[in-house]
């Protein structure tokens, strides 16, 4: 091998890609010529370098939440999302007052088969990382949008605690009780911990529960929750958050469990609808 | 119901969005600004949506949401020029003789010197590479990707990604000795 031939594989060399002839070849010809063995040197610290001083930057969690609003409003848009599984289980806003409740009931009575649904879909809360106020809030737009499916379809908390038997290691509560009923129910995992989503409606809005074990947030993985939310937490027993879309989270612990609810409701119209040490529908004590 | 128009939107977010770690920062080390470079991936997964009847399945996905992140990043600052980059660097056989000149500087080998460089010195230098070069160089050191991968994203041939790494890597290089001069690290 003379330098010219050695000079074009320097760089497949420092990415170390070359085939095994070639690596030998390259290997006997910079370890007798200096010039060629200076450079390939240099290349190669200049890699190491880069590769310590600017690493991969993810994407934040805002920005990835931000994604995905923006691809469930423009199927919203476009009608993708027309079908999404909950709007038959709640009055149209179209529909008027006195027709509502009971538009709502015929529309779970009738309006509810199982048998043409797409088979579920797993949570991606990955996309939006491990803070917990984050995964809920892009679940619960994941809900609206229908991007996330129960994988079980019931109104009876029985059958969500059957569902959830065995699957997770905290209790899994059903703390929505007035005027609200459930209507799904959906299990994963982040990073090995168990999660419990369930959704209800009430009149026409939809309330997503987030529910993980509160043992393993507090020690900090795979899921994690903000001090500053702790911190509340800590101080008033309950943290609160509206975001300028109307949306709101409440995050509270109940015995082993925490708890974490989002609706487009303000403050006030959430806290109503919740009944605080509910009664727990499955899962191990 | 309708079940394929509800199946793209899950495709989508199941195939497309778990990708954004690699346009985020691609888009980063381009604008070397967040909210431009929070705009451009947007702006990709919202054009790629409206297109997405044009991306055949189990094709490279990455390469096709790379294309449509590039194109917009010429759209929104280079649209002066689609010209390539500045001076032809593409000659392989300049590389023989250019190492010679180098050869006469000192101190670059020393492992001392680099590692005196801080992360905001590697960032601007990468920043200031002329964008042909930083891509590569991005996608390869950076991120990681095989040089077919990076020829698939960049659409050009192996031995033009593997020129440009090697060029890139040499600018680079010299820009970070300037500054180690100027912070008086080497002679």
């Amino acid at each position: 091998m003379n330098c010219r031939e050695c000079q074009e594989l320097i760089t497949p060399a420092v990415d170390q890609c070359l085939g095994d002839d070639d690596s030998k070849r390259f290997s006997a010809h910079v370890k007798a010529c200096a010039p060629c063995r200076r450079e390939y040197e240099l290349e190669r610290r200049t890699k190491v370098l880069i590769q310590h001083r600017a690493r991969m930057i993810a994407t934040p969690p805002e920005v990835s939440e931000a994604l995905l609003a923006m691809v469930h409003r423009e199927a919203e848009a476009r009608g993708d999302a027309s079908e999404v599984w909950w709007r038959r289980l709640v009055p149209r806003l179209s529909v008027g007052p006195v027709l509502g409740l009971g538009a709502a009931i015929i529309a779970l009575i009738v309006l509810w088969p199982s048998s043409d649904e797409p088979p579920p879909r797993v949570l991606q809360a990955s996309l939006v990382g491990p803070d917990i106020v984050r995964q809920s809030f892009a679940n619960f737009e994941r809900v609206l949008s229908g991007a996330i499916r129960p994988q079980l379809e019931t109104s009876e908390p029985e059958r969500v605690r059957t569902f959830f038997s065995g699957r997770t290691t905290f209790p899994v509560l059903v703390p929505l009780t007035r005027h609200c009923t459930l209507v799904g129910a959906v299990y994963n995992d982040y990073g090995g911990a168990p999660l419990a989503h369930t959704v209800y409606r009430h009149n026409d809005q939809i309330l997503y529960v987030y529910q993980a074990c509160w043992e393993t947030v507090q020690r900090g993985s795979p899921l994690v929750l903000p001090q500053s939310v702790r911190k509340v937490m800590d101080d008033q027993g309950m943290y609160t958050e509206t975001r300028a879309d109307g949306s709101t989270i409440a995050v509270w612990t109940d015995g082993t469990t925490l708890c974490a609810v989002v609706a487009r409701m303000d403050r006030e119209g959430l806290l109503g609808c919740l009944d605080i040490g509910g009664v727990p529908a499955g899962g191990a004590r | 119901m309708n079940h394929r128009k509800s199946n793209r939107h899950n495709a989508f977010e199941k195939e497309a969005l778990p990708h954004s770690d690699l346009l985020y920062n691609y888009a980063l080390r381009m604008t070397n600004n967040a909210e431009d470079a929070r705009d451009l991936v947007q702006e990709t997964y919202l054009k790629a949506y409206r297109f997405w009847d044009k991306y055949e399945p189990g094709t490279n996905i990455r390469a096709w949401l790379f294309r449509i992140l590039k194109n917009s990043y010429i759209n929104r600052y280079r649209k002066e020029s689609k010209a390539p980059d500045t001076v032809d660097f593409e000659g392989i056989q300049n590389y023989y003789p250019s190492i010679r000149d180098e050869g006469s500087d000192s101190g670059d080998l020393e492992g001392s010197v680099f590692n005196r460089l801080l992360e905001d010195d590697v960032a601007q230098a990468i920043a200031e590479l002329p964008d042909d070069f930083r891509t590569v160089v991005i996608l390869c050191d950076i991120e990681g990707l095989t040089y077919e991968e990076i020829a698939a994203f960049v659409d050009c041939p192996l031995g033009t990604v593997r020129s440009r790494l090697h060029r890139g890597r040499k600018m680079l290089r010299s820009r970070l000795l300037s500054y180690a001069r100027e912070r008086g690290y080497v002679s």
